[in-house]
């Protein structure tokens, strides 16, 4: 799974290229953001514009990519497309992740 | 046992595939695409949400990721309710789970699943016949 990453002013901005965050792919995921959040700091914002789905396999896998953090450091979601937004709405993860419209405008808040 | 029929129902997709994460994502394209012209853009995320958490199902749980089994799925098409029945012939559930979904404050990584299916769908039975699991989902229209 394509991850890239982006220096905004506040924030580093982790690009997902994919479509889908799923079973066969979710694994590779935490383990992808694992090696990106331990060679950054501060806060991380994931840019979901590209992912089309998420199962509840993908769902754990970006809840374990926040639990992985360590001390100082934050992750926040945007641009959920319908399905993800929906996923994390019935299952109230929407009130565990700050979620914003724009990855872009949110990385330019300071919100240190 | 049969499932009553109420209504006349007319079948939509039948396909079979191996049941592995991999193929997942074509078997879930391939319903999708049989589906797209038959219901809204609504009912067909449902449908994605739904089976796409079956499908993981079996191939992690009926199956234990095992390499060796298949998964038998049939989409059709009523009047007020989309039902999805799908077979396989791994390990049986021992009913279905209540599907409750964890407290978000938990920080689960799992559980999820059947918690999804149940928010998602009007009915869930499961039987099993000699060595074949069937459940069978509807999905209101």
């Amino acid at each position: 799974m394509e991850l890239t990453t982006h220096t905004a002013p506040h924030a580093t901005i982790i690009r997902v290229q994919a479509a889908r965050i799923d079973a066969p792919v979710a694994l590779d995921f935490k383990e992808e953001m694992r090696t990106l959040t331990h060679a950054g700091k501060g806060r991380f914002i994931l840019d979901l514009a590209q992912v089309e789905f998420i199962d509840s396999s993908g769902l754990g896998a970006v809840v374990a990519a926040m639990k992985q953090l360590r001390p100082h450091q934050s992750l926040e979601l945007a641009e959920l497309q319908p399905i993800v937004a929906k996923v994390f709405r019935l299952t109230r993860m929407d009130t565990v992740f700050t979620i914003h419209d724009s990855a872009d405008i949110a990385g330019d808040e300071n919100r240190e | 046992m049969k499932i009553a029929s109420e209504e006349s129902r007319r079948t939509l997709i039948e396909l079979c595939l191996p049941a592995l994460a991999i193929v997942t994502p074509d078997i879930l394209r391939r319903l999708l695409r049989a589906l797209d012209a038959e219901v809204g853009c609504d009912v067909l995320e449902t449908v994605h949400m739904v089976l796409a958490e079956a499908v993981n199902n079996v191939v992690e749980h009926a199956y234990a990721n095992r390499p060796n089994g298949a998964v038998a799925i049939s989409v059709s098409r009523g009047r007020t309710a989309l039902t999805i029945e799908l077979r396989d012939w791994g390990a049986p559930m021992f009913g279905i789970p209540d599907g409750i979904a964890p407290d978000p404050s938990e920080l689960a990584e799992g559980g999820y699943g059947w918690f999804l299916i149940r928010s998602l769908t009007s009915d869930v039975k499961y039987d099993r016949a000699g060595c074949c699991n069937r459940l069978v989902l509807s999905l209101p229209l």
